[in-house]
């Protein structure tokens, strides 16, 4: 077991977390800046439309083509930028990678000028008569909308998300990850603006690196590149509470040929909980692997599915089983998964599923370090949860769940909403 | 750049062909924590004819995605996913165009991973009840991808592109070809395409490659295979020019879905050739459409695209199509700016400095795939069946030359050859 861990330092003139991790194993160098912001029905749809117009033009590169060109010129720098959900958190995401020295023609190390040119991204926005320039605003909304929009032309993931906020309504968890069309339209250059600078001056900076330039130099080039900010908030996650209402059934048509089941169930358990590493394993033995319990059953055994898994959202406490089906196997299908989970409450379950998880749970922990966006990804959730257990500690923990620890975590779990999109005949 | 190659040389895999007629490559990675490994056939799903000793035989649609579906089951009825999941390791396969790759990882037990890989691969178990209930979920497999917007518009895009080449299938089939699917098509076609003779092993991790060497020896010792049947794969002839010039279909979606595809009828016969043209491609789409090119925030200021739009180019010796598009609100308009985009380059050629920084760009793209054990190995089954090495990627990367992308411009992205295929919304317009 090697020691991928990486190590935390925190920059208090920054407000800056730096979460460090240095290795020679990769070709590149790689970087996530994260701005975690709370999820929040109102704020929503300016916080993802921000990363997206700042990424358009900076005072250094006020032409998004100019911005383009000069990360291509340092050997295709790939700096993206996205909006994510974990939990009730919303995270603006800039990542980038670099291809590092010893795979270049030239042996200049070109990390300081991709981090300057991040840097000014977010720090140093163009700026036109008090706001964002315009046309980049309105470009920028018309995407974000269209993304949105889009998620239609996705089925499996729509009708998860779907799913979500049948189950969620009222939680800010409802709310998407680019927030909604119609707040979208009304925001103006100007207000962005004054959001960014808000966002900009409170809320933390988590900076992961991964690659070969040590500690001291990745530290002075974010404090060469990044400006002075005092007073950032702390991130704090909620415990999981479990909302007391009856199940909830949602049956949805579209024009599809086959039918997607969500079903959703609150777990009562996060990252922190001493139950975690159980509800891991309970989830992989009942769903997240071929060798799992639903896809034996229902795609293996009735061949009812081509598609058939669970999984968890670890900040929010959910677990969710996914499947295509037809329509008219709704009923039985729901019945084999509940027959399933009940078999594994009452404890008919053999040694050997329980050891055939805890290996591929294993197996996925260790085989994370061998991509360095799976660790950062891995570690901005531990970040978020104040979760400092090391991959080493939460798989010795893994080991030790039994089949009886898997029973009591699945018996406790309840299932809150069923959601179907339906396939309907062309013309209904 | 002599440092460079003789850094990535160390990345070059020992290639060893056992007594079998298995051809494998091991390539000792350190510091990975996964170990992995790929075993190749050559057949894909637009293999639907082979002939072998003067007779011809036919194989039908979706025949190298069912063989990849039986291939895990095994004779007492039980489940590859298993053994592999006891092993702690987990597997998957998946059946492209023109081959089907089997694989697995694992951070332990590798090398009894690596026997039941060659094992479950080189031996098919069918019955007749397995070969119905497989039916069931490759039915369900084709329902899914029926809904899925982003593939259906490329697999129209192909059906206009191509008369008769089977790339224009479904790499499943139809319901109807699935149904024609029996026990003595699939037996017949591991037989002659899973033969060791043409399968390609890759090894890659952190490993001592002197047992793994011994692993293979053993397990290719033990068992028995006919004669290797010589087979050339047929039907892969296709007329020049596109069979339809547009198609639309209406689906339950956000958004209309455009894509373009020139089909590119001149195909090179070497390796090199095909890489280098590759390449070339690459190199043009990113100078015309790239992120840094000046047509791409034109279109998107225009209100034309999104971040999605993309172009790009996929050939081999039998095919070739470059395809552009993305989601957008006027596919008329966009095509028609398209094609004056083109029309355009084709007037002011090309410049040399956008080609510089295109070099560097895919330069460096490359190098980041390479940090992936998957990537490296699914690259090199690929080289090697068309002869070449990974350094060979860098040196033609160094030789393309402004003048081959002239004649990819000004020859290939020929407006006669030019399909389009359009999904659009129910209610649009």
């Amino acid at each position: 077991m090697s020691s991928f861990n990486f190590s935390r330092h925190f920059l208090p003139e920054k407000g800056i977390w730096l979460f460090h991790q240095e290795t020679k194993k990769f070709k590149t160098n790689s970087l996530k800046c994260i701005l975690p912001l709370p999820l929040d029905r109102e704020k929503a749809s300016a916080n993802a439309l921000l990363p997206f117009v700042l990424y358009r033009g900076s005072a250094d590169f006020p032409e998004s083509i100019d911005l383009i060109r000069r990360l291509e010129e340092l050997f295709g720098t790939d700096l993206s930028v996205d909006v994510r959900k974990k939990g009730e958190w919303q995270l603006i995401d800039f990542s980038l990678e670099t291809v590092n020295s010893d795979f270049l023609p030239e042996t200049r190390d070109i990390f300081p000028d991709v981090l300057e040119i991040l840097s000014g991204v977010q720090f140093k926005p163009l700026l036109e008569n008090g706001g964002f320039r315009k046309s980049y605003v309105e470009g920028e909304k018309r995407t974000l909308e269209e993304e949105i929009i889009n998620l239609k032309n996705n089925k499996m993931e729509y009708a998860l998300e779907r799913c979500f906020q049948e189950m969620c309504q009222g939680e800010p968890f409802s709310v998407f990850r680019y927030g909604d069309p119609e707040q979208i339209r009304k925001i103006t250059p100007e207000e962005l603006f004054e959001h960014h600078r808000k966002i900009s001056s409170q809320t933390p900076i988590f900076i992961f690196f991964v690659g070969n330039i040590p500690l001291k130099q990745v530290k002075e080039w974010v404090n060469n590149s990044f400006p002075s900010r005092e007073g950032v908030f702390e991130v704090r996650t909620n415990g999981v509470i479990i909302p007391s209402r009856p199940e909830k059934v949602v049956v949805e048509k579209d024009t599809i040929s086959q039918g997607k089941l969500n079903i959703g169930y609150r777990t009562g358990i996060n990252r922190r909980d001493l139950d975690f590493p159980s509800l891991l394993v309970a989830n992989g033995l009942l769903g997240s692997f071929p060798h799992s319990r639903l896809f034996r059953t229902i795609r293996e055994e009735h061949g009812l599915a081509y598609y058939i898994f669970s999984r968890l959202e670890s900040t929010k406490g959910l677990l969710t089983v996914s499947a295509g089906i037809d329509a008219e196997k709704f009923e039985e299908t729901i019945d084999i998964i509940e027959k399933e989970w009940q078999k594994i409450v009452r404890n008919e379950v053999n040694e050997q599923e329980i050891n055939f998880t805890q290996k591929a749970l294993c197996s996925q922990l260790k085989i994370s370090e061998d991509n360095p966006f799976q660790l950062m990804g891995i570690e901005i959730v531990n970040a978020i949860n104040s979760f400092g257990q090391s991959r080493r500690e939460l798989m010795e923990k893994i080991n030790q769940v039994s089949s009886e620890d898997v029973a009591r975590v699945l018996g406790r779990i309840k299932r809150d909403t069923i959601y179907f999109l339906k396939p309907e005949e062309e013309g209904n | 750049m002599a440092g460079l190659k003789e850094t990535l040389l160390k990345e070059t895999p020992e290639i060893k062909t056992f007594n079998s007629g298995l051809t494998a490559a091991l390539w000792d990675i350190p510091g990975y924590q996964k170990k992995y490994a790929l075993l190749g056939s050559p057949l894909g799903s637009i293999h639907t004819g082979v002939e072998i000793g003067g007779s011809e035989y036919s194989i039908p649609e979706g025949t190298a995605h069912f063989l990849e579906h039986k291939l895990f089951a095994d004779k007492e009825g039980g489940n590859v996913f298993d053994y592999f999941a006891s092993l702690g390791a987990s597997c998957n396969a998946y059946t492209g165009f023109v081959g089907t790759s089997y694989l697995f990882s694992t951070t332990e037990n590798f090398s009894s991973c690596l026997e039941l890989l060659l094992d479950f691969v080189q031996n098919l178990y069918l019955s007749p009840e397995s070969i119905q209930k497989e039916k069931k979920v490759i039915l369900q497999e084709i329902s899914m991808y029926k809904d899925h917007p982003g593939w259906r518009v490329f697999h129209n895009l192909l059906q206009n592109l191509y008369f008769q080449h089977p790339i224009r299938n479904d790499i499943a089939g139809t319901p109807q070809s699935v149904e024609k699917i029996d026990a003595e098509i699939l037996n017949f076609c591991h037989q002659t395409f899973y033969h060791p003779e043409s399968l390609l092993l890759a090894v890659i991790g952190d490993f001592q490659e002197e047992r793994i060497t011994q692993v293979i020896e053993e397990n290719q010792a033990g068992k028995k295979f006919s004669r290797p049947p010589r087979f050339r794969f047929t039907g892969l002839e296709e007329p020049r020019g596109i069979k339809k010039k547009e198609t639309r279909e209406k689906f339950s979606i956000g958004q209309p879905i455009l894509q373009m595809g020139f089909k590119i009828n001149d195909q090179p016969e070497q390796g090199i050739k095909l890489l280098e043209r590759d390449l070339a491609f690459a190199l043009l789409s990113d100078i015309l459409f790239g992120t840094g090119s000046p047509a791409f925030y034109d279109l998107y200021d225009e209100g034309l695209i999104d971040d999605g739009f993309s172009a790009g180019f996929s050939g081999e010796e039998s095919f070739g199509h470059f395809v552009l598009g993305g989601g957008t609100n006027h596919p008329e308009k966009l095509v028609e700016r398209v094609r004056e985009i083109i029309k355009q380059a084709k007037n002011d050629g090309i410049q040399p400095q956008d080609l510089e920084r295109a070099k560097k760009k895919i330069w460096g793209g490359f190098v980041a795939g390479l940090n992936s054990l998957e990537v490296l190995a699914g690259q090199f089954v690929k080289d090697y069946r068309r002869g070449l090495e990974l350094v060979d990627h860098f040196s033609a990367l160094e030789r393309v030359n402004f003048s081959q992308l002239e004649s990819l411009l000004q020859e290939q992205l020929d407006f006669s050859n030019l399909s389009l295929s359009i999904v659009e919304p129910k209610q649009w317009k």
